[in-house]
């Protein structure tokens, strides 16, 4: 089930007033993309499952708080997926010595990618499609990475077999070049 | 860490939002955003500019007892949240309406001047003597709430009385302003908080110190509390 942006609006301001139901109809219109972005950081199912738990306990606390100049209610309900699964894993995963990568892993996290969904045409999603398409392979691959499986500059080097300040430098270009690309 | 040039700022933002922060340098620059707000927008702009880029992923329904244990915390929360007023004042109860009904005609003609358009929601404040202590009338046209001061209990002179919404679904209270020891007083609401009142659980009454909460919950006493009764 598709949701647009006014839809899920609509429904946090109802969530601010106390209204279970319309936390209810959040839940299962934002739920499965918010669950698909944790387990990619997060990895383990039963991880992914008690911070979206936690997402939409806040979700509900803070609704309130929400304004459209926070962006999409979607991004305003990323940002705290994403915030606390990165917390997750800094603080129980240390960097594990020896651990694999195979290059198709980093094939299939950036060919992976899929187009966004017609209904869900947010101008500013839109954009950071157009812009992201715009970066050089390399600075793609570790913002990427970085993004969706909330890894290090240390631990991006040993995916892409680099030292860490050539990570380091194209994580930077690669931000400025989005920012500089947003703003046109 | 200390963050003095705007692109400096710019940058660690970006990569605070991105991810790539280690866990220890993530705890500094979580610190610096409680007191810096300049870092706060730079964070936030980030997060408008990158975040969207999770409306790409293909989704994945999760089990069931993830929503069952979602409606299990707002419950308790909930719960929790209404029992701790309930236990500080004792409820009137099913008397209030009948007795808020004859209060109403006759303090309409002590209020002046008349606000002319039927009001759309009353309370009625009493001590726990059942002494009439404050009656309030909302406007949602006007967005005021007209404080009739009927017999303010004694306070030191050092405090004052504010008066707090209990919001629905066991939320935190959110203050309508201070209220008078003698006389009328009107109190201006913002529409959002006046659409609350036909959902709210009801009002409250707390002891603070000059110029009400320091920290916009309230920290002193609750003495009283009322329905919002709709007319």
């Amino acid at each position: 089930m598709a949701a647009d942006n006014d839809t899920l609006t609509a429904l946090i301001k109802r969530c601010g007033e106390g209204d279970e139901r319309a936390l209810k109809t959040l839940y299962s219109m934002t739920s499965p993309k918010l669950y698909a972005l944790l387990l990619r950081i997060l990895k383990k199912p039963a991880t992914a499952q008690d911070v979206l738990q936690e997402v939409f306990l806040k979700v509900w606390n803070k609704a309130n708080d929400y304004y459209p100049g926070k962006g999409s209610v979607m991004t305003w309900m990323s940002t705290f997926a994403r915030n606390r699964a990165i917390d997750e894993i800094r603080r129980f995963n240390p960097i594990e010595p020896g651990s694999e990568f195979v290059e198709s892993e980093i094939k299939s996290e950036v060919g992976g990618w899929q187009p966004l969904d017609e209904a869900i045409k947010v101008s500013e999603a839109r954009s950071i499609e157009e812009c992201l398409g715009r970066l050089e392979e390399n600075q793609k691959q570790s913002i990427f990475l970085a993004f969706f499986q909330g890894k290090t500059h240390i631990e991006i080097g040993r995916v892409l077999n680099v030292p860490l300040g050539t990570i380091k430098t194209w994580v930077r270009r690669g931000l400025k070049q989005l920012k500089e690309c947003l703003e046109v | 860490m200390n963050i003095t040039s705007p692109e400096i700022r710019d940058l660690l933002a970006a990569e605070y939002v991105l991810g790539t922060m280690t866990y220890k340098t993530r705890q500094r620059f979580e610190r610096l955003l409680k007191e810096d707000i300049f870092l706060n927008r730079a964070v936030e702009d980030w997060q408008k500019r990158l975040t969207p880029l999770a409306d790409a992923v293909s989704p994945i329904k999760p089990p069931a007892k993830v929503w069952r244990n979602v409606k299990k915390d707002v419950r308790k929360q909930r719960e929790k949240g209404l029992s701790f007023w309930q236990k500080l004042v004792f409820w009137r109860g099913l008397g209030l309406a009948a007795s808020v009904a004859a209060i109403f005609f006759v303090v309409q003609s002590l209020i002046t001047p008349a606000i002319q358009a039927t009001p759309q929601f009353v309370a009625l404040f009493e001590d726990q003597q059942a002494t009439p202590a404050w009656y309030l009338q909302v406007d949602q046209k006007t967005q005021r709430i007209i404080v009739k001061t009927l017999s303010a209990p004694d306070i030191e002179i050092t405090k004052v009385h504010e008066l707090w919404l209990l919001p629905a679904g066991g939320k935190a209270p959110e203050s309508l302003g201070l209220l008078p020891d003698k006389g009328q007083k009107k109190l201006v609401i913002p529409a959002s908080r006046l659409t609350q009142f036909s959902t709210a659980t009801g009002l409250a009454i707390s002891v603070e110190p000059a110029g009400g909460s320091p920290t916009g919950l309230p920290t002193g006493p609750v003495i009283m509390q009322a329905k919002i009764i709709s007319l």
